[in-house]
């Protein structure tokens, strides 16, 4: 079988078109020399035109499905509003690039430069210079911020725990019994004051403290200062302030 | 207040295209009325006639043309290029079942029907025999017959599918024509026995 044979691939073109009947003198010995008969190019004339009608005939069940199509148009849709999100000035730059010959916009360019430049060079000239007149307004001195809430005033006599322990290691320094037990006990105290935030020695309770060697900490504590301020006491109270004291 | 609704249906193919890629979603829907149909109808003759496969290769080919309508190329025919991405997409689905034909088919095997079957024989049948024997052809075969005699394309534009010399595209055709008047000649009424 010639299947690129230059003749035979015309004969399905001819088949399509022409009847045996219909076709010139050399067309008629192509076929035949091809086909080897009238009826065998007849017979596939008849094929070629039974399958042009049935092909066109519609398959009605064939449709395709509407749920694709929403979906692909919804997505069309979204195209859409992404570029319409693209910034103004974007689109302008793309609009005029598009719509606009260069020369014309060049000149457009030019045009608003030079209008622009008469609209303001002549009130820039007429206009007087602006004197600045400096005011001179209340700088707000800030003000260290009180923490009123969380400060606990010791004093004397009170049921707290920083005066129990405080009075503890007074009697102790009494009783001569200046030990571990009294730095255990002065740690106790310091831990209790960060606990609380903050908290005032009074000069009263100051002074209990004065010549006490061991605790060294709490004796450059001077008066009226925090506790919790002092960072040497800080440091000493750090290990205790944990919540499980 | 009215809004004009703009018609798309006066516009080509490769408009459409154009604007689709801006997002013009009243040009989808002129196109996809256009092409949806032969397309669907290409898928299910090229994939063994299962309508759920055709039905995903349409919407699988419109998602392209939708999310990337830059692949079209201007110069090219939008019929054309639907159809060759459509070819492709085929041959890809043949290559991974692995059910392409192997073995050349030999028209001197082919068992022929000697007896005519009378001429009041129904369109029904012959378009079922004919389904048949499409199935029976090669994929090769069988594309550019659905392009020649479904959508009417013409050698040239069958080519520039197939990305196939013209030559290629008619043997192919005649090769395909004559395997199938060969097997369905007893609906043939010219027919007297003759073999092609």
């Amino acid at each position: 079988m010639k299947y690129c044979d230059p003749i035979s691939d015309d004969v399905e073109a001819l088949a399509s078109r022409k009847a045996f009947g219909e076709l010139t003198q050399d067309e008629r010995l192509a076929v035949l020399r091809v086909l080897g008969s009238a009826d065998a190019y007849t017979s596939m004339r008849s094929m070629v035109l039974k399958v042009r009608a049935e092909f066109t005939v519609d398959i009605p069940r064939l449709e395709p499905r509407s749920s694709s199509r929403d979906s692909l148009r919804r997505m069309v849709e979204g195209r859409a509003q992404q570029q319409r999100s693209i910034p103004l000035v974007d689109r302008c730059k793309a609009a005029i690039s598009r719509r606009i010959p260069v020369p014309y916009s060049i000149a457009a360019v030019v045009a608003a430069i030079a209008v622009t430049l008469l609209l303001h060079s002549p009130s820039e000239q007429s206009t007087p210079a602006q004197k600045i007149v400096y005011v001179e307004r209340p700088v707000a001195v800030p003000q260290p911020v009180a923490h009123q809430a969380s400060e606990q005033q010791v004093q004397p006599g009170t049921d707290s725990i920083l005066h129990k322990t405080l009075h503890h290691v007074r009697k102790s320094v009494e009783a001569r019994s200046v030990s571990a037990v009294i730095r255990d006990t002065a740690r106790e105290a310091v831990a209790a004051v960060v606990r609380n935030v903050s908290a005032t020695l009074p000069g009263s309770l100051h002074n209990e403290f004065v010549g006490l060697g061991n605790l060294r900490h709490l004796r450059v504590q001077p008066k009226g200062r925090t506790l919790a301020e002092d960072s040497s006491l800080s440091r000493f109270a750090r290990p205790f302030s944990d919540d499980t004291l | 207040m009215k809004f004009r609704r703009t018609s798309y249906e006066s516009h080509a193919d490769e408009d459409l295209m154009r604007l689709i890629a801006q997002g013009t979603s009243g040009a989808f829907d002129v196109l996809y009325e256009r092409y949806a149909r032969r397309l669907l109808y290409y898928f299910y003759r090229m994939l063994g006639q299962d309508e759920e496969k055709a039905q995903d290769f349409l919407h699988d080919l419109f998602l392209k043309i939708v999310e990337r309508p830059h692949l079209f190329s201007a110069e090219r025919r939008f019929s054309t290029w639907v159809f060759s991405v459509a070819h492709n997409m085929c041959k890809n689905e043949y290559r991974r079942l692995q059910v392409r034909r192997t073995e050349p088919l030999d028209i001197d095997d082919l068992p022929m029907h000697s007896d005519p079957l009378p001429e009041t024989i129904d369109r029904k049948a012959f378009a079922a025999m004919l389904d048949v024997e499409l199935e029976e052809l090669s994929e090769e075969h069988r594309t550019v017959f659905l392009l020649r005699y479904r959508e009417n394309f013409s050698l040239r534009e069958i080519s520039d599918v197939l990305q196939c010399p013209e030559g290629t595209v008619k043997s192919r055709l005649f090769y395909a024509l004559r395997r199938l008047a060969v097997r369905l000649k007893s609906f043939n009424p010219h027919d007297s026995g003759i073999c092609l």
